[in-house]
């Protein structure tokens, strides 16, 4: 026979065991503040559940009520004054009806409601999260349900993390994304430049041998009319000084070839 | 028959060559010789040869542009490219000008000439 407080935990954990499979599929900080608001009031009673997570510059705070979930990411931690004592101390606190700290005006209620505010800071391995909760007279939270507390709290806790991290690898991706990107518009441009310059070097090829072919040219025609000359003197008055001229034109043109070569090699490389 | 040719080339050496290897092949044959193409172009009618041997890279008047000039006062010599540039690009050009009737290759070569002045 199961006593009435074990067929309390059993139903219980079947609660937990439920909210745990749906905070699992939550994808985004807004689905798991959905998956808070629809499954907490199984497990324990409270009017305001409020939890802060911080890693690295992600902070997280959720906010909880029976028909409201309000999820915030920012860059810089917005932790209430009673959030930073419980940090401070990291020991749970309890505040009793009428002595309750500065509160926002979410955590507002019926005066006969005799309010009262648990908080904890949960920690494991260097990782933490504060949770509070806010009861009163019509949800009353007894300490018996602090260990249902604590399962939410770690669970929600790996939550924010994997979702957090997700955001980094994001973050990471969209980083290397931009740089990848940069660096093919670089080979692009750099390809372009490259082939700008062997088209011009390419170009210079062409002109160049022009210029040194005209004057081999008359080199090769004056050779070839030696067959037919009659005297000495034929030769060393009208061919010998024309190959003179011919033979230094088409040394000046290699040696303008190889200075302009050199020239705009200098330009290609500047 | 051909008695008359005219060379332009601004090189003296390069009509040096192919007058020496004309007078070769025929010693009787008349080969009027000009360094610059507008002088040429201005003595052409008078002289009205049968072949004008013509280089396309000169100072001043450039071959295409005598050949051009040529079109414009209605000169219809017949015209032999003769020149150092083995381009395929020029050789193109010139198929576009009517008188153009070959392209050769710097240096005249004595068969290449013989038989040019007996086809044409």
């Amino acid at each position: 026979m199961l006593n009435s407080e074990d067929q309390v935990n059993r139903i219980t954990y079947e609660a937990f065991s439920k909210f745990s499979n749906a905070l699992i599929r939550c994808r985004s900080f807004e689905e798991v503040g959905e998956c808070l608001k629809l499954n907490l009031k199984y497990l324990f009673n409270f009017h305001v559940l409020r939890a802060s997570y911080t890693r690295g510059s992600q902070h997280v705070h959720i906010t909880v009520k029976a028909n409201h979930a309000a999820i915030c990411l920012i860059g810089k931690p917005d932790l209430l004054a009673y959030e930073k004592t419980l940090l401070a101390k990291g020991i749970p606190l309890y505040w009793k009806a009428g002595e309750l700290p500065a509160l926002p005006a979410v955590f507002d209620l019926p005066a006969q409601e005799q309010a009262e505010l648990w908080g904890w800071l949960f920690k494991s391995d260097g990782r933490q999260i504060v949770v509070s909760l806010l009861a009163g007279n019509s949800k009353p939270f007894t300490r018996r349900e602090v260990t249902f507390v604590k399962l939410v709290a770690e669970t929600l806790e790996s939550k924010l993390l994997e979702l957090c991290l997700y955001r980094e690898l994001d973050e990471k991706n969209a980083m290397i994304l931009s740089i990848n990107q940069h660096q093919q518009e670089i080979i692009t441009s750099r390809t372009r430049e490259i082939a700008d310059k062997n088209k011009k070097l390419l170009d210079i090829s062409i002109l160049n041998a022009h210029d040194v072919r005209e004057p081999l040219s008359r080199i090769m025609g004056l050779l070839s009319l030696v067959d037919h000359v009659k005297s000495p003197d034929y030769l060393k008055a009208e061919i010998l000084p024309r190959l003179k001229t011919s033979s230094s034109d088409l040394d000046a043109a290699l040696k303008d070839v190889i200075a302009q070569a050199t020239n705009d090699l200098l330009d290609l490389k500047a | 028959m051909i008695n008359k040719i005219v060379l332009v080339d601004d090189m003296e050496i390069s009509n040096f060559i192919t007058s020496s290897i004309a007078k070769t092949i025929d010693p009787s044959l008349s080969v009027y010789e000009f360094t610059d193409a507008e002088v040429a172009l201005n003595e052409i009618t008078d002289i009205n040869p049968d072949v004008v041997l013509l280089d396309l890279n000169m100072p001043g008047m450039d071959g295409w542009e005598f050949l051009d000039e040529m079109s414009a006062r209605n000169l219809n010599f017949k015209v032999f490219i003769l020149t150092s540039s083995t381009s395929e690009l020029d050789k193109r050009r010139s198929t576009a000008y009517a008188q153009v009737a070959g392209f050769l290759v710097k240096p005249m070569e004595e068969e290449v000439l013989t038989q040019l002045l007996q086809s044409a």
